[in-house]
């Protein structure tokens, strides 16, 4: 057989040597593909689809896909295709469902004559036919058809090929968005599918749930440890979906482990230090204590994933290293956090090279890791190494790094750190050379042992042409100097005052307004002269003002009229500050003068109003007398600041106070690297945090559960249970597990901390299903067992009003208790509340507690 | 949750070829993440800065909240854009992963990705997205599953069709009843053969003083299988214990190889990427033993220009190194740049010709391009025996104290070499196949970012 595909192969190959000339291979004309969509060429398309002959009925639908992916209007066609349906080519029927899907809902009527073909198709013998039809059916987003939709589910829910069960699984969550209220039926069907022994369709299944109703984590109970089982068999793209699943079952229903989350290991001393590999001093210790203190069911998930380290799909490493870092212990031999460092370092390090094709994958990987490094440093320090900058990484790489780079900085590092920030600062990229720069500041403030070389190459950058750099270089200078006055750690630093003169002197070469402006505001901030020093000056100057800063003030004034607004307003400052310091000098008061009749008139309304005010400040050193009309008990600080322009003449301050006001410890907000790294509230390894802005149903991975479930309920193994029938065992009530009350409190725990609008909508966006639900649920948990039912039944009710109140201002006064008491599905209270609300909404004093007790005794 | 919004394809004028179905979303959902796409390239080539790889677009789509959006991830392939919206959130890498194999998928099914390519065999991409993608969320993702239910464009077919007999359709076996995903049943190749090829590549950073700060080993072992049956493989390594963080295809059995450190598997039929790995670091003693190449770069800065010295040597004494070329980027601004190579021998005779122009000399050829400010030595081979080439000389630029970038670059290839002394030990063949297969394996080691610090 395999030598005639081979020798037919031959033919047509040289059939089509002999025959090129005749251009019959490509159609009419080679040039025209049905991708070229000329008028004419359109007009035929009617025609061709009335055909008899296949192939043309062919061309016609593709012409239409082509005119689809164009832009043109092509729903005319619709009765036409529709009748294609029954073709006998598989490849016409599946340009005829692309067509369909994307009309469907425009032309439901005439779509309805093909429904028969689908719902026979549903029997086909070939499961390519099953698993299509179903998939159009379900796709098909019609209200009229969905009982027929959800028979078909029904039926092949249950087929013996696992792909058609997958399409029964994709289809579930299509069902759900066209028709909530068929939850508990699809809950039903989903857990037939989790019980399924085949891992195909274990992804899709979990998506599925994932889609219908993320918050029932309980009914996994049973399924969990049977999911872990087939995780690794699974497919590439649902194994990323069912770790996420898994974490958040983890969170919410297990025991945290021991030392979790951002703890560093050689922090705490209960245990030997075996973090970091040294394998030889644990030989002793047996197998079976391995796991001792966690949680055997978090054990056996985190020792189950771990294959999946080494999946070929990006999206897999990282989904796992997610799972490690959020559930992990921090320090263990066999499930350690620090598993996850290699196998995500390595996914960063091999797609970096250009001729994969991979960058994305590998700039998007270097960010997450940046963001955990920055949490978790301690994970990464022994890759120190692995972060170093080539010059041939892309921008949004070097960042990344940078940043990581930055956080990784300690005792133990900091002269390599130091000395590759320095390099880092050649780069020609400007953003990545400025990243260096704060990078170097940072490391000068933190790492004492590196200051001086620090300090001595940021004094370098002043003197270079590349502007931006100095610019940072001045703003990093300035924070550096204002954490040595506050930190006694840094002896090996020069004072301040001779950092703020060595600065000062490079003003005349830097030409950045914002690095001009700050070199202004430290020399007045550093321009007092210690009165021991005074003779060293010899008379020269002003007194009680260092030598240098005169000339300072007298190039600001020189330069005012070319200085940008920023520069502008510290000049004036400048002069004040000098005016406080030594107000006995008859040049610094011409010089002053002079400025504030130039600001007077400048044409940035800023420097006006700051001038304006300053003047009006000063009034009390300037008239030189001691005025003690000032009420000064309340003009102290800051404070008074803002009073000042009020009550203009009525209160002056002396010049002490003055002094205070002026000079008080106040940093222009000065950008410096840690503050820049931090303050993203999302998720480590989420799409949001590396977008940085919320996408829809971002949540927060749940904090760790107080309240574990037991492990008995994860005994239960399916197989034990009984068949999955409709409503099968593990009831569909919301959360009452059977015969445990203690769960009901963890499903609240694991999702009502959560963040504003998930909180705030689980009762509402649900409302329509759980409304049912509990509804249903009731009378048969009153049977059961009374006590868990009325616990369940008032903690219930203080979940919906916690949430409630989370999201809007208690409930006022207004409400009276027979509406309440009149409604009787639960939920139902979220609205009529709401609407009281809004139209009581002024009376918001009253307290939380009482409302909560309030809604507990109408119980 | 774990959804794409759908694909996009555009062409080098950012006009879309190919734009699946968005279900859940408006009509104008796609071409709002076009526009955005487009004018952020503009941007971006404008300001001559490059792309972040995902790029926020504000949809103000349903859903609730005010600044509803998506963002949109993409990639450049042969002058064409492929774009994925992402309206929720999702594993950021989730959306490249599922490009990546989109990709290797387009390029099986039509061999070179190109416009015209993509022009001709549109409804075959239709239907394959259709396959992969069920309202976003990856269905059939396995190349080999998806030839049964997508027919390749194959000349057979475009025979058969202009003959109008498409009725023969129906592929040789029933679709989605495959028992292994990766491999359809009833392979037959007339020569049974199997190709492995190991390429590795490495990054290094060498300072001044030619010490290695920072280095590492990446490889990749492609495969490329024509087997008849379902053969079982077992692959052996001499020396395993360097292969240290693996990335496997699906089809390796994980536990054989942790026990044993022995490769099984029933391979898919066709090419594929058997293993990703990184090989274990040296010890300390050894690590300048790993990069075969010495490099001794210098660099001064001068007003209006600079001088600079490279000297190379290979550490390698079995092969030559190949193909070797050193670059950098001299800054804004460089205009001219004057240089002599030396070295012992005589580049390969069938140059001569075309180096004449510029820079020719006995050690290599450079060339200095004043568009990109980029200055390149190339060499065609070097040997551990002969004297160290070397290329000196100086730049002259427009700016008083240029900026070039702070390391020269460094590429090169060698043949039938392994960074890690990789040894493929043998290959044995199980399963219910009765044929003995012709096996061949191939090695290559080539740089990857090597650079050395002036």
């Amino acid at each position: 057989m395999a030598a005639l595909n081979r020798l037919s192969q031959r033919i047509i190959e040289n059939f089509q040597e002999t025959t090129r000339d005749l251009s019959l291979l490509t159609g009419s004309n080679p040039s025209s593909t049905p991708y070229d969509l000329s008028d004419d060429r359109l007009k035929e398309i009617s025609k061709l689809l009335e055909s008899r002959i296949e192939r043309e009925r062919l061309e016609g639908m593709k012409r239409i896909i082509a005119g689809i992916s164009k832009g043109r209007d092509m729903e005319s066609f619709f009765a036409q295709v529709v009748k294609n349906v029954v073709s006998q080519s598989i490849e016409i029927r599946k340009l005829v469902y692309i067509y369909l899907l994307r009309f469907a809902s425009t032309n439901s009527d005439l779509l309805l004559l093909s429904i028969n073909t689908f719902q026979k198709d549903l029997s086909d013998p070939s499961p390519l036919i099953r698993s299509m039809s179903l998939r159009v059916l379900t796709s098909i987003r019609v209200p009229v058809i969905q009982g027929i939709v959800m028979l078909g589910l029904k039926k092949l829910v249950t087929d013996r090929n696992p792909w058609v069960r997958k399409t029964v699984a994709g289809g579930l969550a299509k069902v759900y968005e066209m028709d909530p209220s068929s939850a508990p039926q699809l809950v039903s069907l989903l857990q037939t599918l989790l019980s399924s022994p085949s891992p195909l369709t274990l992804g899709v299944t979990l998506t599925a749930f994932i889609e219908i109703c993320p918050e029932r984590l309980d009914l996994l109970h049973p399924y969990y440890r049977h999911i872990i089982k087939l995780l690794v068999d699974a497919d590439e793209w649902g194994q990323s979906v069912a770790l996420g699943v898994l974490t958040r079952y983890a969170r919410t229903m297990l025991e945290q482990p021991p030392n979790s989350g951002s703890t560093d290991p050689s922090t705490i001393q209960t245990q030997p230090p075996t973090a970091n590999g040294d394998g030889n001093s644990k030989e002793a210790e047996e197998s079976e204590d391995e796991f001792t203190g966690i949680d055997e069911d978090l054990a056996m998930l985190l020792h189950f994933i771990k294959p999946l380290f080494q999946s070929r799909n990006p999206a897999v490493v990282l989904a796992t290293a997610n799972a490690y870092y959020h559930l992990a212990p921090s320090s263990h031999k066999i499930i350690g956090q620090g598993l996850l460092v290699k196998p995500i370092l390595r996914l960063a390090g091999i797609s970096n090279d250009e001729r994969l094709g991979r960058e994305q994958i590998s700039a998007l990987t270097w960010d997450v890791i940046a963001s955990m490094v920055e949490e978790r440093p301690w994970l990464f320090a022994k890759y120190h190494q692995s972060f170093y900058l080539y010059s041939s990484d892309s921008t949004s790489i070097q960042k990344s790094k940078l940043r990581a780079l930055v956080a990784l900085v300690n005792k133990d590092n900091a002269q390599v750190s130091m000395r590759e920030f320095k390099h880092f600062v050649r780069l020609p990229e400007a953003g990545t050379a400025e990243e260096a720069v704060r990078a170097i500041g940072y490391a000068v403030r933190t790492q004492p042992e590196v200051a001086a070389s620090g300090l001595k190459s940021l004094m370098k950058l002043l003197k270079s042409q590349r502007d931006i750099l100095v610019a940072q270089a001045v703003i990093v200078l300035k924070s550096v100097i204002l954490s040595s006055t506050s930190s006694l750690s840094l002896a090996s630093m020069p004072s301040p005052q001779k950092l703020v003169a060595k600065l000062a002197k490079q003003l005349d070469g830097i030409t950045n307004h914002k690095a001009r402006a700050s070199i202004y505001w430290l020399v007045g901030q550093f321009a007092a002269c210690d009165p021991s020093r005074e003779s060293e000056k010899k008379g020269l100057g002003w007194e009680g003002v260092e030598l240098w800063v005169p000339d300072i003030l007298r190039k600001g004034i020189k330069g005012f009229a070319n200085e940008s607004a920023q520069s502008k307003l510290q000049i004036i400052t400048l002069a004040m500050k000098l005016l406080v310091l030594s107000p006995s000098c008859n040049q610094l008061n011409l010089m002053s003068g002079y400025l504030f009749s130039l600001a007077r008139y400048d044409e940035d309304y800023d420097v006006r109003d700051r001038a304006r005010f300053l003047h009006a400040l000063l009034k009390g050193v300037r008239d030189e007398k001691p005025n003690n009309t000032s009420t000064s008990t309340d003009q102290e600080d800051g404070q008074g600041e803002d009073e000042k322009e009020e009550d203009r003449g009525g209160v002056v301050l002396r010049r002490e106070q003055v002094k205070v006001v002026i000079l008080g410890k106040r940093a222009i907000g000065d950008g410096t690297s840690q503050e820049n790294y931090q303050g993203n509230e999302y998720q480590v390894g989420s799409m949001s945090r590396i977008i940085g802005k919320k996408l829809n149903g971002y949540e927060e991975i749940p904090e760790w559960t107080d309240d574990p479930t037991d492990s008995s309920l994860r005994d239960s193994e399916f197989e034990n249970l009984q068949p999955p029938t409709p409503l099968p065992a593990p009831t569909p009530t919301y959360p009452i597990p059977p015969n445990s009350s203690q769960a009901v409190g963890v499903v609240r725990q694991g999702i009502s901390p959560v963040g504003s609008s998930p909180a705030g909508s689980y009762p509402r966006t649900h409302t329509p299903s759980l409304g049912t639900n509990t509804a249903i649920a009731a009378p048969k948990g009153k049977f059961r067992d009374l006590d868990a039912f009325l616990n369940s039944e008032s903690e219930s009710g203080d979940e919906s009003e916690e949430s409630d109140s989370d999201h809007s201002p208690p409930a006022p006064r207004a409400v009276t208790a027979p509406p309440r008491s009149a409604i009787v599905p639960e939920y139902d209270e979220d609205t009529s509340e709401e609407e009281t609300d809004d139209d009581g909404s002024e009376s918001e004093s009253e307290s939380q507690d009482e409302h909560d007790e309030r809604a507990a005794l109408y119980r | 949750m774990a959804r794409i919004d759908g694909i996009i394809i555009l062409d080098p004028n950012g006009k879309p070829l190919i734009s699946s179905h968005f279900p859940l979303h408006p009509p104008s959902y796609p071409s709002l993440h076009i526009d955005t796409f487009n004018s952020a390239r503009k941007k971006a080539i404008a300001d001559d800065e490059e792309l972040d790889p995902v790029i926020w677009v504000n949809t103000l789509s349903r859903g609730g909240g005010s600044m509803s959006g998506a963002g949109l991830c993409h990639v450049e392939r042969e002058g064409l854009y492929f774009l994925v919206p992402v309206g929720q959130e999702v594993n950021p890498l989730f959306a490249f992963s599922f490009l990546d194999s989109f990709l290797d998928t387009l390029k099986d099914y039509l061999g070179e990705i190109t416009e015209i390519n993509i022009k001709d065999n549109f409804d075959i991409i239709y239907m394959l997205i259709e396959e992969m993608l069920d309202e976003g969320h990856p269905m059939t993702m396995e190349t080999n599953m998806l030839k049964e239910i997508v027919l390749p464009p194959t000349l057979m077919r475009k025979l058969l069709n202009v003959a109008g007999v498409s009725g023969l359709q129906a592929p040789t076996t029933q679709p989605f009843t495959a028992p292994i995903p990766w491999r359809r049943p009833g392979v037959r190749h007339s020569s049974n053969e199997i190709y492995f090829d190991i390429e590795e590549s490495i990054d290094a950073i060498i300072d001044k003083r030619g010490n290695i700060l920072s280095s590492s080993v990446w490889g990749r072992i492609n495969c490329n299988s024509r087997l008849s049956g379902n053969p079982d493989l077992l692959l052996n390594f001499s020396n395993p214990k360097v292969l240290d963080e693996c990335a496997f295809h699906p089809c390796i059995r994980y536990n054989k190889w942790e026990k044993n450190r022995i490769l099984s598997f029933i391979p898919p039929d066709g090419k594929f990427r058997l293993l990703e790995y990184q090989a274990v670091p040296p010890t300390t003693g050894n690590v300048k033993n790993q990069l075969p190449l010495g490099v001794k770069a210098n660099l001064v800065i001068e007003p209006n220009g600079g001088r600079f010295s490279v000297t190379l040597s290979s550490r390698l004494n079995s092969r030559p190194l190949e193909d070797i070329v050193i670059s950098i980027h001299l800054g804004k601004g460089a205009t001219s740049v004057s240089a002599t190579a030396q070295g012992d021998r005589k580049p390969l005779g069938s140059r001569s010709e075309e180096g004449a122009a510029e820079g020719y000399v006995a050690g290599g050829n450079w060339e200095f391009d004043p568009h990109t400010q980029i200055l390149k030595w190339k060499l065609s081979s070097l040997v551990s025996t002969e004297r160290s080439p070397t290329l000196t000389g100086s730049f002259v630029s427009s700016e008083s104290q240029p900026t070039p970038s702070p390391a020269f670059e460094t590429s090169f290839n060698i043949q039938h070499h392994s960074f890690s002394n990789l040894r493929v030990d043998q290959l044995k063949v199980q399963g219910d196949v009765m044929y003995k297969p012709f096996k061949g394996v191939r090695q290559l080691a080539r740089s990857g970012k090597v650079e050395v610090r002036w």
